[in-house]
């Protein structure tokens, strides 16, 4: 059985039930209507990102559904990506980041977490400076707010 | 230059903060103004404030961050060495910490702060908010939250959008209380609360602890502590302060929907109120979950007596583990057990030789239930212990229920023998503090005769047992096959004590293992070849603290060469190796016995997986940097050998 997804803009994309139900949002309309043939429409995701979000749910629909962690330690949450979801999540920055509000939004978990541990890895041991590079941001701080928060955050520097 | 970053929300924000340190979190807390609104809440929910003193926020800071704060510490604001300017500047700094951290999740309060002087401001009203203004401005604040169809209180799923959201609302000026503590632990994020008393007492604390859960704060408390009162029967004397109320202490319990673990330092709870009035105001948990003795219960005035329209559906208290130090009587004990039908562990320091133990053994007959004891020997006379230990009464119980589970708690992993429990299913007693009723001969043969008994036997901690010899010692080693823990300190044991070399029924069990300052008379150097003979044969072994005397450290190695660390220890080369697979702690605290390190080295060999481990160390330096380059894993406390001197 196949559903149609529709992008933000407008196009149609045929896919498994299966895959479509790795996203928890598109499994519970589809449970709510029932059979139905209508389109299912995702005001929120554009075709691009929605091609890759199906590229995704195609290649893990027959993983197991991941058990929720809610009650384990976060800090003790391992950074590792796998090697096809690593290769997967080398697009650009402005992608990237697409993709993980499109899975926030679609409440696709194992590739929310891809994403984040993405953006984490980039993060991870960087500078201010450094950070700002990778993620082309302008420091909007003067000199003395740079200051002043570097000293109210100084408590995290040596932990 | 190109754009920022596409927008980022909470959601994902929070999500990737999970994969970075506080460092990193910090860093990007630097970047930009926009992402230091998206990361300031990720980093700071990390923090945690301890101690005005070690604290570098000023109140600016304070009021921009402290409502991100999830776990404060207050300690050591208003110590005695303080002058009163300090103690005003620590309680000042106080005062804005419980104002602004109001979504603390974990409150610990190490000082008075309910009545101490400089901290009266915390106790008034908010200028200018009157109590009906201040009643309305909360309704306003509760309709609003019931509006968006989300109580925090019920949320415990809620999303960190979501509990941002609401939160918002929540940090308005309202103050609910006309008078009493504004504090932040009236959070509805509070999930852990550890009052240190001092001089306030429980009820204070209790009561508007209550107050506050009743009026649908405090909703998500699971965990209280309140600790660190002076001994109750103590302030009676001095100060003639009453004990503490029954009733009180079960409308606190009640109030709070979630509350699981309860501690209450010094409880001496009396029994104020009548069962039927119990009965009305709290009704017990259905039928099944008690077994009452209507023989020893007592004649209870009916219930029925009470208006039907007063009766209340049988509340469901959540209650696991209750802390109390004291029992006023009996009554009071099992009046309070029949309600909490959740109660899977019943820790009590003192028992004053009354006989709480039927009451506990009247309402809990669940498998799992652990009672855990402290301080009981003292109080507990020989006569009964076996009257409830014995092979009449004690079996005849047990016959008819179901059967008790043997039990051991799980020891703590940093300190394994720092709570004097030992546990056999919910019959358990711990053995210390007198060298007057401690376990005696004539109790070790009655469990090592009793088939119940001695099977169901898991833990016995020995401490100044006077009235027991090596006869007492071995009834229990060999007839006790699942005792796992056993502490034996500062008693007098014959030399003779391990010299039956046939193997302890207990050899495939026994986990936990301390010999400590044992007085052996004149034959030491037997005890010791006889005591390593059995320890050698404990495959079970995880943790074993040995000290007090020389002759103790040498039960696992042999030291007939031993130098003083003069010479390098030999055991290696020249015994067979005993390798403790499972040993995970050692501690050897013998102040004549400073371990070298080749006989460090060795240890470590014979315990290849040890963790942790404790030792009279002859060159500390030594061991020290031995332990950094080969075993940086390893938690150590080394003990200098010129401790002594």
């Amino acid at each position: 059985m196949t559903v149609i997804l529709v992008s933000s803009d407008n196009q149609d994309f045929k896919v498994d039930k299966e895959v479509a139900e790795r996203s928890i949002l598109i499994k519970n309309m589809l449970e709510d209507v029932g059979e139905s043939d209508s389109p299912i429409p995702l005001p929120n995701v554009t075709s691009a990102v929605l091609t890759k979000v199906i590229e995704y749910c195609e290649h893990h629909r027959n993983d197991p559904v991941q058990v929720p962690e809610e009650t384990d330690d976060p800090r003790k949450r391992s950074n590792d990506i796998e090697e096809w979801d690593m290769k997967f999540m080398q697009v650009d920055q402005e992608m990237l980041f697409e993709i993980i509000l499109a899975a926030n939004y679609l409440d696709i978990k194992p590739l929310l977490d891809v994403g984040c541990k993405t953006v984490a890895n980039i993060i991870k041991g960087k500078t201010p400076e450094e950070i700002r590079k990778a993620f082309n941001i302008v420091n909007d701080f003067t000199p003395e707010e740079e200051a002043q928060i570097k000293k109210e955050n100084e408590w995290a520097e040596d932990r | 230059m190109q754009p920022p970053p596409p927008r980022l929300n909470l959601d994902a924000v929070w999500r990737i903060a999970d994969y970075l340190s506080k460092k990193d979190l910090a860093h990007c807390c630097q970047v930009s103004k926009a992402w230091q609104d998206l990361w300031t809440e990720p980093l700071w929910s990390q923090y945690q404030w301890k101690g005005w003193r070690e604290s570098t926020l000023s109140s600016q800071v304070l009021l921009r961050v402290g409502q991100y704060i999830g776990n404060v510490e207050l300690s050591d604001w208003d110590a005695s060495g303080y002058d009163d300017d300090e103690k005003l500047a620590g309680a000042r700094h106080c005062e804005d910490v419980l104002r602004t951290c109001v979504n603390v999740g974990t409150l610990k309060i190490h000082q008075n702060i309910f009545t101490n002087r400089f901290l009266k401001t915390l106790w008034t009203i908010e200028r200018g908010g009157s109590v009906a203004k201040d009643v309305n401005a909360n309704a306003d604040d509760e309709n609003e939250c019931q509006s968006t169809g989300s109580m925090p209180s019920s949320s415990s799923t809620t999303t960190r959008t979501s509990r941002t959201l609401i939160r918002k609302k929540k940090t308005g000026k309202s103050s609910f209380f006309r008078d009493g503590p504004r504090l932040a632990i009236f959070s509805d994020y509070l999930t852990t609360l550890r009052f240190a008393n001092g001089h306030t007492s429980a009820e204070y604390a209790m009561h508007w602890l209550g107050l506050a859960a009743r009026n649908g704060r405090l909703q998500s408390l699971g965990k209280v502590e309140l600790v660190g009162q002076a001994i109750r029967r103590e302030r009676n004397r001095r100060h003639k302060e009453p004990p503490l109320r029954l009733s009180l202490v079960l409308l606190f319990i009640r109030s709070l929907p979630r509350l699981k673990h309860f501690s209450l330092g010094q409880g001496d709870i009396y029994d104020d109120i009548p069962d039927a009035v119990v009965d009305a105001a709290f009704p017990p948990p259905p039928e099944e979950y008690i077994k009452r003795s209507a023989a020893a219960e007592p004649k209870k005035t009916s219930s029925s007596a009470q208006p039907q329209s007063r009766r209340r559906e049988p509340s469901t208290i959540p209650l696991e583990t209750l802390n109390v130090s004291e029992f006023d009587s009996p009554s009071a004990l099992a009046k309070l057990l029949r309600r909490l039908p959740a109660l899977s562990t019943l820790k009590m320091d003192y028992l004053d030789g009354k006989d709480y133990l039927a009451a506990i053994r009247r309402f809990h007959h669940s498998d799992d239930f652990h009672l855990k004891t402290k301080h009981v020997a003292s109080d507990l006379t020989e006569a009964h212990w076996a009257s409830f230990f014995g092979d009449d009464g004690y079996e005849q119980t047990s016959s008819s229920s179901s059967s008790l589970k043997s039990t051991l708690s799980p020891p703590d992993k940093f300190a394994p023998l720092s709570t004097t429990t030992a546990s056999s299913g919910g019959l358990s007693l711990a053995f210390g503090y007198s060298s007057v009723h401690g376990i005696t001969d004539r109790i070790a043969k009655a469990i090592a005769q009793s088939r119940i008994m001695s099977h169901q036997l898991t833990g016995l901690d020995i401490y100044r047992a006077s009235n027991l010899s090596y006869i007492g010692v071995e009834a229990l080693f060999y007839n006790c096959p699942n005792l796992r823990m056993l502490s034996l300190e500062c008693t007098t044991i014959s030399g003779t004590l391990f010299q039956n070399s046939m193997p302890w029924a207990c050899r495939n069990t026994l986990s936990i293992l301390t010999l400590f300052n044992l007085n052996m008379g004149h034959r030491e150097q037997e005890f010791a070849a006889a005591a390593r003979h059995h320890i050698r044969q404990l495959p079970q072994l995880s943790h074993l603290s040995l000290g007090g005397t020389w002759v103790l450290a040498d039960m696992v190695m042999d030291a007939s060469d031993m130098g003083r660390g003069e010479r390098l220890y030999t055991v290696a080369a020249k015994d067979d190796t005993i390798v403790w697979p499972k040993m995970t702690y050692f501690s050897l605290k013998s102040p004549a016995r400073y371990v070298t390190l080749p006989e460090f080295k060795v240890m470590l060999s014979m315990f290849p997986n040890t963790t942790k481990i404790e030792l009279w160390a002859f060159n500390t330096t030594e061991v020290d940097d031995w332990i950094t380059v080969h075993r940086p894993d390893l938690w150590y406390i080394l003990y200098s050998c010129d401790y002594y001197g």
